[in-house]
């Protein structure tokens, strides 16, 4: 599964962020699955969330439903669905922007908690999938992100702010390019040069990190 | 930094650098692995690298994150080593625990839905003795090429301490990265060799000498014998007992205890050379 994984990689990002506090981040794919499946505009409306965060909290949503609309349409996949394929290919173009045009896409995602024991197995067997797992996993760093952010904002809404949210991040491209983005809040900020040399740090470090990571993977399979 | 306390404690002349594996020999062996660096430096540089595991039911424990539990004295011994651009040896009981930590997240044969497909290194520190230690900086390395630095407001405040203990956590994570990668030593390679060269003599010899037909056909049947076991072997090692090696050293009987995880890590390191 790896090896195709790192065929598929054509950007190593690196990404740094001022945070409250480290916290220790336990996957447990069942408990991450119910928390984004449940996120929906009356959800949103019924909670305490921070509004400027509801989008970027719903497009974790949409991504759940995108990573498994695709699934069904992977022949390899075990939630391929031959049944569904065309349906599906109507929709992936609206799942795939980021406007709101997906939220009046009726969900095909299993649910976690119902009254029927079918859609909790369905779930169980979603979550044996990897590439989903991967998607989930992905998905949960930015929700705990975006939590940790919606607190900050509920206790000190100062614009320049930038505890909680990444505030530089650089993708190194396979094709040569290199992107560096920036958090507006930084611009203003009398410690930006501290902040910009910590990123630069990070980012030459990140990259050697990555190509570590990529020896031991590449010690265990390049033999197999 | 300039480091005030330095040329007291440590006044080396040009230090030979060492490739980790010589080093971790040298450890491992008890000798002295950076010439005139204490033993003692490393064993407490080693106590300092924890794994952090959870336990999510009454069967299943998750290492989630490798530690590096620092003080004030970690972070000048660790200055020391990175002034003179030393390697951590790292014990040979963190090294096997950190592979399998690595293993576990990793492997191309991961089955478990707890597996994160990255690793996670954690700087803790702790102000004064026997005062509970606070997670400062963190590393999420995953293997699709999404890396988070994450540093606390508390340290980035501190100017002086983020630099110390950004450096000391870069050092670290970097010589434990270059140490993972399975590799095996020589002589190991040489003694199988040596040994599968043996038997095949042996067996070519019997078979030349109880088969009584002419020169030709025992010829033939000698490099047929030793092309077949040649590739049964191959096919064995590099195959079904690889894979079977790393599924138990992922959830079976080589992942029960830390003797048993060196063996297997050992034992793989040594077929993936073979």
């Amino acid at each position: 599964m790896n090896q195709n994984l790192l065929e598929n990689i054509t950007t190593v990002e690196i990404s740094t962020v001022i945070v409250d506090e480290i916290e220790d981040e336990i996957f447990i794919p069942w408990e991450v699955y119910q928390a984004i499946y449940d996120l929906s505009r009356s959800y949103l409306e019924q909670s305490t969330i921070d509004l400027s965060l509801w989008n970027r909290y719903l497009q974790l949503r949409r991504q759940l439903e995108l990573a498994y609309c695709l699934l069904l349409l992977d022949a390899s996949s075990s939630q391929y669905n031959r049944l569904l394929v065309a349906e599906v290919k109507r929709d992936l173009p609206i799942l795939s922007q980021q406007n709101v045009d997906w939220e009046k896409i009726p969900t095909r995602l299993p649910a976690p908690i119902s009254s029927g024991g079918n859609s909790m197995s369905k779930v169980n067997k979603l979550l044996k999938e990897s590439q989903f797992l991967n998607v989930l996993q992905q998905l949960n760093k930015r929700k705990i992100a975006l939590d940790r952010r919606d607190r900050i904002l509920r206790h000190s809404p100062y614009q320049r702010n930038i505890t909680d949210t990444t505030y530089a991040q650089t993708s190194l491209q396979l094709n040569g390019k290199i992107v560096n983005r920036y958090s507006q809040a930084i611009l203003g900020r009398s410690d930006r040069n501290l902040l910009l040399q910590l990123h630069e740090q990070s980012t030459a470090t990140g990259e050697q990190q990555w190509r570590g990571l990529v020896k031991f993977i590449l010690s265990l399979v390049a033999h197999q | 930094m300039p480091n005030p306390h330095g040329q007291a404690i440590f006044k080396f002349g040009a230090t030979k650098l060492r490739t980790p594996n010589s080093e971790l020999d040298a450890e491992r062996s008890g000798a002295n692995p950076l010439g005139r660096i204490p033993n003692s430096e490393f064993r407490t540089l080693n106590s300092c690298i924890q794994i952090k595991s959870t336990k999510i039911s009454r069967t299943v424990t998750i290492p989630h994150q490798i530690c590096f539990r620092l003080d004030a004295q970690m972070l000048e011994q660790i200055s020391q080593l990175q002034v003179r651009q030393a390697k951590l040896a790292l014990s040979a009981t963190n090294l096997a625990n950190l592979r399998h930590y690595a293993l576990l997240n990793l492997s191309p044969q991961q089955q478990s839905p707890f597996t994160q497909s990255c690793l996670t290194f954690a700087t803790e520190y702790s102000w004064k003795a026997n005062q509970k230690s606070i997670s400062l900086f963190r590393s999420v390395i995953n293997l699709e090429g999404k890396i988070s630095q994450q540093i606390t407001q508390e340290l980035y405040q501190n100017p002086y301490l983020l630099r110390e203990i950004s450096q000391a956590h870069y050092w670290l994570v970097a010589e434990i990265l270059a140490q993972l990668p399975l590799t095996s030593k020589a002589w190991y390679s040489w003694l199988l060799a040596s040994g599968l060269a043996i038997a095949m003599i042996i067996i070519n010899i019997l078979i030349w000498y109880l088969i009584s037909w002419n020169y030709l056909p025992k010829l033939i049947i000698c490099l047929s014998v030793f092309l077949l076991l040649r590739s049964v072997a191959k096919t064995l090692i590099t195959r079904q007992l690889k894979s079977w090696i790393i599924y138990h050293l992922l959830q079976g009987i080589l992942a029960k205890s830390i003797i048993r995880r060196k063996l297997g890590l050992n034992f793989l390191s040594f077929l993936l050379r073979t």
